[in-house]
């Protein structure tokens, strides 16, 4: 599946260009995604079959290659300032759930989305369109966060539509983690029903 | 209250349950009762159901009750109360449209829609309204539906009402609810409370990721059941790829077996028989069944005029507990706008409001950075309403359009026009002004260019000049109709109005696909009251 649903290399990059020359001429519609959350690890949602790397600091994924979990780890300290304070594991576990939900949304958002990373892990592009000039290894955050707020309030559609799609896959996954409820101040599930309904005891009674 | 797992219970009794993909099934729950198509001795039925939502749940128990033999198709999962543990990031996963991360082309308009057996009926908030007597007028004068005038339908609702369970919430509205309820009440606007299709609901606040309490009366806990027990088959996993045409008729339908994460088994091919086939695949997966079969469409109106209900939302700082995430997700609505100028004049709408739970939210606000860890701690106390725009009641308003896609996954292309935005501001400035008057401390738009507001005059004047343009005005949909538009012309309809395609003696089209307009209320009793309706003629000439 790697190889099919990373797609990184010229094709894609050749399509965002393209999709770029647009704006720059007029605001164009995109075909960025606005997507919204992933499916947690729980249990893959069926796809647990495929291996997901629990090493630390989390490398590569399911979908994402190494030049994409660089990208989303610097976009996800800017997106999320306070990832940075907790540990390692954190990092990696939240990396980890952006992946697999990359894996659940299947082919359409992969495609798009690969067309968008595909520009931005690339240098000139990266340099050109995002601004961006150090790697996203030792870009610093005020960099990055420099960048997401010019395509937040850039007049192209494009680039709005690419902010929208990079911000709601970091800030879903992340929000929707349990170990993270407390930062929304969400209590989780309501006690009285976890400690009664048949699904949350150990032993399932029907 | 014990809480018994209908699913596991009729799988024990030995329900006809296969799945296309019997790898994708290694983490349910009732693997050990779900059995590999391979095994599956019967490939020719007198009907064959393409989808197991609203309208697929209401046609296969009408079909199964009349004693004909009925094969189910499902794309998704097979799920069951074992598997919902209110858990969002899992149902989102396994329970929706592409992880909810599904959009039209332009990504202007985010969709939400359900996948797996019992379809969006499975996820939705329960909100049950009949179709609005202004929709079935507007139908019969403007799009030639036939047999579809308020007193010819009521008795169907009243059918379908009984068989869900379908009262106005009797409990107290949550505070989110009551946020709009007072606000409503305080600016002299109507309001009422939402019927729902719950059976000894919990008020838990979970509808949205498969009912944890088989409370609710969804196609999955109910219809479903009821045609499995009569004898009907389900088969899961799978995608119908294409109906096969010879001359008039409909030969027989390939199938493929399709992933959790929609990745298509082109190498293995499932090939079904039937007399008369039902599509009831939704609005996006009906008409993209028909444009990949190339099914006759002289007129090409096949994915035509798909609408959405667009949504804006607003979200609001109450500056006291609201828990937005606990209690019945929908339980009040003010119509006060729905026809604010006329049926076909400017865009009106619903307001009711949404559930808040964290990633959702986060999703929702859509910020970066401190901006959104602020907003984000706030959520305890945060209120939002939202309008759904009745697209479709104007010249300018023509919908969206289904195409395909590589792979024959489909996509949707909806453009938006001035038209939708000054629907779009005009809802705006009444969400905010309702919030305001139930007590809200500020109030902000779900729009890029959206600060926080602390006073309504404040809002109105930023809501004024706000710049309506896609991405920076965020929109959302829950309910996808037409794109197999119903009416007795067929030059404008792909089936009459009673879901017979008019150029297919035996295909019939039984979902919110049929509807030529929006509907202007949350679409789930539209569709079980008309397929009802027309399950059972179909059934009866079946017979």
């Amino acid at each position: 599946m790697r190889p099919d649903s990373t797609l990184l290399p010229k094709q894609s990059r050749r399509r965002f260009l393209t999709h770029s020359a647009m704006v720059l001429a007029a605001p164009a519609a995109s075909s960025l995604l606005v997507g919204c959350a992933g499916p947690s690890a729980r249990d893959g949602g069926g796809l647990q079959a495929r291996e997901f790397d629990t090493s630390s600091p989390f490398v590569r994924g399911i979908y994402l290659d190494e030049d994409g979990s660089r990208f989303f780890r610097a976009a996800s300290l800017a997106v999320l300032p306070e990832l940075e304070q907790p540990d390692a594991e954190t990092m990696d576990n939240h990396l980890r759930q952006v992946d697999t939900a990359f894996v659940a949304f299947g082919p359409v958002t992969q495609n798009e989305f690969a067309a968008l990373l595909s520009l931005l892990t690339w240098a000139p592009t990266r340099m050109g369109v995002a601004g961006v000039w150090s790697d996203w290894e030792t870009a610093s955050p005020a960099e990055v966060d420099g960048f997401l707020s010019d395509w937040r309030n850039s007049s192209s559609t494009l680039l709005n539509a690419g902010y929208n799609g990079i911000v709601k896959i970091i800030s879903t996954s992340y929000y929707g983690q349990p170990e993270n409820f407390a930062k929304s101040g969400y209590p989780g599930p309501p006690a009285f029903a976890t400690s009664s309904l048949p699904q949350f005891q150990r032993e399932t009674a029907v | 209250m014990s809480v018994q797992d209908v699913i596991t219970l009729g799988l024990e009794r030995g329900w006809a349950v296969y799945s296309a993909r019997p790898e994708s099934e290694i983490d349910n729950a009732n693997r050990d009762f779900i059995k590999p198509v391979s095994s599956m001795r019967e490939v020719e039925f007198d009907v064959i159901v393409i989808g197991t939502g609203a309208g697929g749940g209401t046609a296969a128990e009408t079909f199964a009750g009349q004693g004909l033999s009925v094969l189910m198709l499902e794309e998704g999962r097979l799920h069951s109360l074992k598997d919902f543990k209110m858990e969002e990031l899992w149902s989102y996963g396994n329970l929706y449209q592409e992880a909810l991360a599904r959009t039209t082309e332009d990504a202007g308009i985010s969709i939400m829609q359900g996948r797996s057996v019992g379809g969006s009926t499975t996820v939705n908030w329960t909100s049950s309204f009949r179709t609005p007597e202004k929709t079935l007028d507007h139908w019969a004068g403007a799009h030639l539906v036939a047999q579809s005038t308020p007193s010819e339908m009521r008795s169907f609702f009243e059918n379908r009402e009984q068989r869900l369970n379908i009262s106005p919430w009797a409990g107290l509205p949550n505070e989110n609810n009551a946020v709009l309820q007072r606000g409503c009440q305080a600016l002299g606007w109507s309001t009422s409370l939402i019927p729902r299709n719950v059976l000894g609901c919990w008020n838990l606040g979970y509808c949205g990721f498969g009912c944890p309490t088989n409370a609710k009366q969804s196609m999955l806990t109910t219809t479903i059941p009821a045609a499995l027990d009569k004898g009907a088959t389900l088969m899961t996993s799978v995608r119908a790829e294409r109906l096969m045409q010879v001359g008039d008729t409909i030969r027989g339908l390939v199938c493929h077996p399709v992933a959790v994460n929609h990745e298509v088994d082109v190498d293995s091919e499932i090939l079904l028989k039937a007399r008369h086939y039902v599509l009831a695949a939704g609005a996006i997966g009906s008409p993209a069944v028909l444009l990949r079969s190339g099914v006759s469409d002289p007129h090409e109106r096949a994915g035509k005029r798909t609408f959405l209900h667009p949504v804006v939302a607003t979200i609001a700082d109450m500056g006291k507990p609201v828990d937005p995430y606990y209690g019945a997700p929908q339980s009040v609505y003010s119509d006060e706008f729905l026809w604010r100028d006329g049926v076909t004049g400017k865009m009106g709408y619903k307001l009711e409001v949404p559930p808040l739970h964290p990633s959702l939210s986060a999703g929702v606000i859509g910020l970066h950075g401190e901006e959104l860890m602020d907003r984000m701690r706030m959520l305890p106390q945060m209120n939002s309403v939202l309008a759904l725009l009745r697209d479709g009641f104007n010249d300018e308003s023509q919908g969206g359009e289904v195409f395909l896609r590589d792979g024959g996954h489909p996509g949707l292309r909806y453009e938006l026009n001035d038209y939708l935005w000054e629907g779009a501001r005009d809802a705006y400035l009444k969400m905010a002004e309702v919030q305001f008057a139930g007590g809200a401390r500020s109030v902000r738009l779900v729009h890029l260019d959206s600060e926080d507001y602390s006073s309504w005059s404040a809002a109105r004047e930023a809501i004024e000049a706000m710049p309506m343009a896609a991405q920076r005005t965020k929109l959302f949909s829950a309910h996808v109709m037409g794109g197999c538009a119903m009416g007795e012309n067929p030059r404008e309809a792909v089936v009459d109005s009673y879901g017979q395609h008019h150029q297919i003696s035996n295909l019939s089209v039984m979902d919110g696909s049929v509807f030529p307009t929006s509907i202007g209320a949350n679409p789930q009793l539209s569709i079980y009251g008309l397929v009802y309706r027309n399950a059972l003629r179909l059934a009866q000439q079946l017979a």
